[in-house]
């Protein structure tokens, strides 16, 4: 063996791996499919009529399950819950039959088994800790606005980027955990309301995850079929 | 200490062989279609180097159909990623050997470095 060959060889082997990569490729659809789920939860984000009753909760043990999310101060807590307690999972098996498919058409899988895991995990875990006396160990304040679900999104991008080998969707989970963090802790409508611009608080802050998520999909899905 | 080419193993020291294991590390499973159109392969040609992977345990060959069309998906085994890391491994030593001196060495570029284990 002489240098030219061994050189040759490692280059062989590198292009046909990054080859492979982005064929697989395909991150693109979670991010539309969670970034449209997210902007269907918006009318369930609402405040309770000024005068009204006290948020409204169902009876348990369905109470405490659908109340995983949080948002307690919503006008309708229960609902918030229940929706993304449906929602997730739908996202999740929505992105096996994506990756299937395309695996199918194009002749490699993706290995997105352990984001889907991942991702149901988490959503276990909450509604566990919901159920539990772990319940109190939740800070407050991160729960408040009912936006957890969103946490456990960018949680589940950070092992996507890990199993799909990608930068720049470790740069976008890292983006969009912050801003999760920003839309859970702070009242987002306030910069807004300062800037002379009315929102509706605080569906603002479904609106402008789901908008983030869907942005994020549209570009790499760009990026792909140039790539591609 | 020993000669790094000595760390070479026969049945992943080709390039075609090399080629297939990079890929088939990327994925659960590829599909044949897609490593003979990847690395522009004849059909006996990729067969062939199957069947020595597959011999040494380093991929395993599922046969199926998709409605009535035959398709044979290819996996690597536990084998196979550490025999192709062990390649990785042997070659890139042997790079550096020849750069720090220990061999004449002809003309080329460094080896890739996104091929880690």
């Amino acid at each position: 063996m002489d240098r030219p060959e061994a050189a040759e060889m490692l280059y062989t082997a590198e292009h046909a791996g990054r080859t492979a990569r982005e064929a697989r490729r395909a991150f693109w659809f979670p991010l539309v499919v969670f970034g449209v789920i997210t902007l269907l939860s918006t009318p369930l984000y609402r405040l309770p009529p000024p005068h009204g009753s006290s948020p409204r909760l169902i009876s348990q043990p369905l109470g405490a399950v659908s109340l995983f999310a949080g948002g307690w101060f919503l006008r309708d807590p229960a609902l918030v819950s229940l929706f993304w307690v449906l929602a997730l999972p739908f996202g999740y098996a929505a992105t096996v039959v994506y990756y299937r498919d395309r695996a199918r058409r194009r002749g490699i899988a993706a290995p997105v088994g352990s984001y889907v895991a991942v991702g149901i995990a988490l959503l276990a875990f909450l509604v566990v800790t919901s159920l539990t006396t772990l319940r109190s160990a939740l800070p407050g304040d991160l729960v408040v606005r009912g936006l957890t679900p969103l946490l456990t999104i960018a949680l589940g991008l950070f092992v996507l980027a890990w199993a799909e080998r990608s930068g720049p969707l470790v740069g976008f989970a890292a983006g969009f955990m912050a801003l999760a963090l920003l839309l859970a802790l702070y009242n987002v409508e306030n910069v807004f309301y300062r800037i002379g611009v009315g929102v509706p608080a605080p569906a603002i802050n479904a609106i402008i995850a789901g908008a983030v998520l869907l942005l994020g999909g549209a570009v790499f899905w760009v990026g792909d079929r140039q790539a591609g | 200490m020993s000669h790094p080419v000595q760390g070479v193993d026969d049945v992943v020291h080709q390039r075609n062989r090399l080629a297939i294991l990079a890929i088939v590390r990327e994925a659960p499973k590829v599909e044949f279609g897609f490593l003979k159109e990847t690395l522009a392969l004849t059909q006996g040609n990729l067969s062939r180097h199957l069947q020595v992977l597959e011999a040494a345990g380093y991929v395993q060959i599922d046969k199926g159909y998709r409605g009535r069309r035959p398709r044979t998906w290819v996996r690597i085994t536990r084998d196979g990623r550490k025999a192709f890391a062990a390649e990785v491994t042997a070659l890139r030593q042997f790079l550096d050997h020849v750069d720090g001196g220990g061999e004449a060495s002809g003309d080329g570029g460094r080896g890739p470095s996104d091929l880690s284990p």
